[in-house]
């Protein structure tokens, strides 16, 4: 159970376009996908020097964040040059959940992973650049810093 | 057939079916006050008239009153085209539902072709996205499983943006979506392709 736990890990360490994993996978990579919530790893997609981030508390919601929310996070892994260090706790916007988030047209989307870009307690961005799709939903939530940034809106 | 049997009963019967159609106005149709008037009045055609209002207006009461003004406006018996035949108006009530999807899916249907998404099919569409843009987006990706469900019928569709996977579902007979073309369809040997999830490159063969 350990291993399998590790191993899990180490797929979530490398990016989303690796395309293999272990066929004895398959069964837990088909996971109902829930909350970002605490204890939760997320991917950091702007340029302000973390890399991994550990949600300790999410700010909205009591069974967890969803997509568009706020969450408080530790930072666990970081570039060496950047703004924010290993061991910070910052506060960050979820910009793309495993979670489907419905529309109010009915459509719904989801994403591959889990990931966040690093604010402020204001909901300034630290970072200057933000890497990947974002979703519109960020519109209504009002980081339109975010929306402006980002490579793709989906 | 509704036309032949009922003009002999036009007369007698004109009063009953507008007093029926106020009870349909009503919230609460009591389904058990128009079984006595078939046994009463021993003619078919004349029950089936009123079953055949009192079945449209019991189903739509609470949401689409369109249908009920509809056959209050015009001439309650002759001229509403029996569409479906109320054999039996009890069992009908049980599948009320059915016969409304089924109508939807056929109102959509005439006013713009939407091609069968069948799994495995490569899919290129133009959605005009309600999140306060009024642009319209063009989104391309395989479609991985396919829910029926009448009107409500949707379809999943996974696409690479900007390196991440994105799965989105959209209904089917959505007016958000203005076309959809199919580009390519592969050969697959389920119904949900799930497995897509892990890989990717097993898409190009």
């Amino acid at each position: 159970m350990g291993s399998v736990g590790n191993n899990l890990y180490g797929g979530i360490n490398s990016s989303a376009e690796t395309v293999t994993r272990p066929s004895h996978c398959d069964a837990i990579s088909q996971q109902i996908r829930t909350f970002i919530q605490m204890r939760t790893n997320l991917k950091v997609v702007d340029n302000s020097g973390a890399k991994r981030v550990m949600c300790i508390q999410s700010l909205r919601g009591k069974k967890g964040a969803r997509l568009g929310d706020m969450i408080i996070g530790s930072v666990k892994e970081a570039q060496p040059r950047g703004k924010v260090k290993k061991g910070d706790v910052v506060y960050g916007v979820v910009v793309r959940a495993a979670m489907k988030k419905g529309r109010s047209d009915g459509s719904e989307v989801q994403f591959d992973d889990n990931a966040i870009v690093i604010v402020n307690n204001k909901g300034e961005l630290i970072g200057t650049r933000v890497f990947g799709p974002v979703p519109h939903e960020l519109r209504k939530k009002k980081h339109l810093k975010i929306l402006a940034l980002a490579e793709h809106i989906v | 057939k509704l036309m032949d049997c009922a003009a002999p009963r036009v007369e007698q019967s004109f009063a009953e079916p507008l007093r029926s159609c106020s009870w349909i106005r009503q919230i609460v149709v009591r389904v058990s006050v128009f079984s006595p008037i078939i046994p009463r009045d021993g003619v078919q055609a004349y029950g089936f008239c009123t079953r055949a209002l009192a079945a449209r207006g019991f189903s739509t009461v609470g949401t689409a009153e369109v249908s009920v003004e509809d056959e209050d406006s015009s001439s309650p018996m002759v001229e509403h085209p029996p569409r479906i035949k109320f054999k039996r108006p009890d069992k009908t009530a049980r599948h009320i539902m059915n016969i409304l999807n089924k109508e939807a899916v056929d109102k959509v249907r005439t006013e713009r072709t939407i091609p069968d998404v069948q799994p495995g099919c490569i899919v290129q569409m133009r959605v005009q996205v309600p999140e306060n843009k009024r642009r319209e987006s063009t989104l391309k990706g395989i479609v991985i499983a396919r829910r029926n469900a009448g009107i409500a019928t949707t379809f999943r569709l996974r696409r690479l943006v900007a390196g991440v996977g994105v799965e989105s579902v959209f209904p089917l007979y959505s007016p958000n979506i203005k076309e959809i073309k199919i580009l390519d369809r592969k050969k697959v040997r389920r119904a949900k392709l799930y497995y897509l999830r892990d890989r990717m490159n097993a898409l190009k063969k």
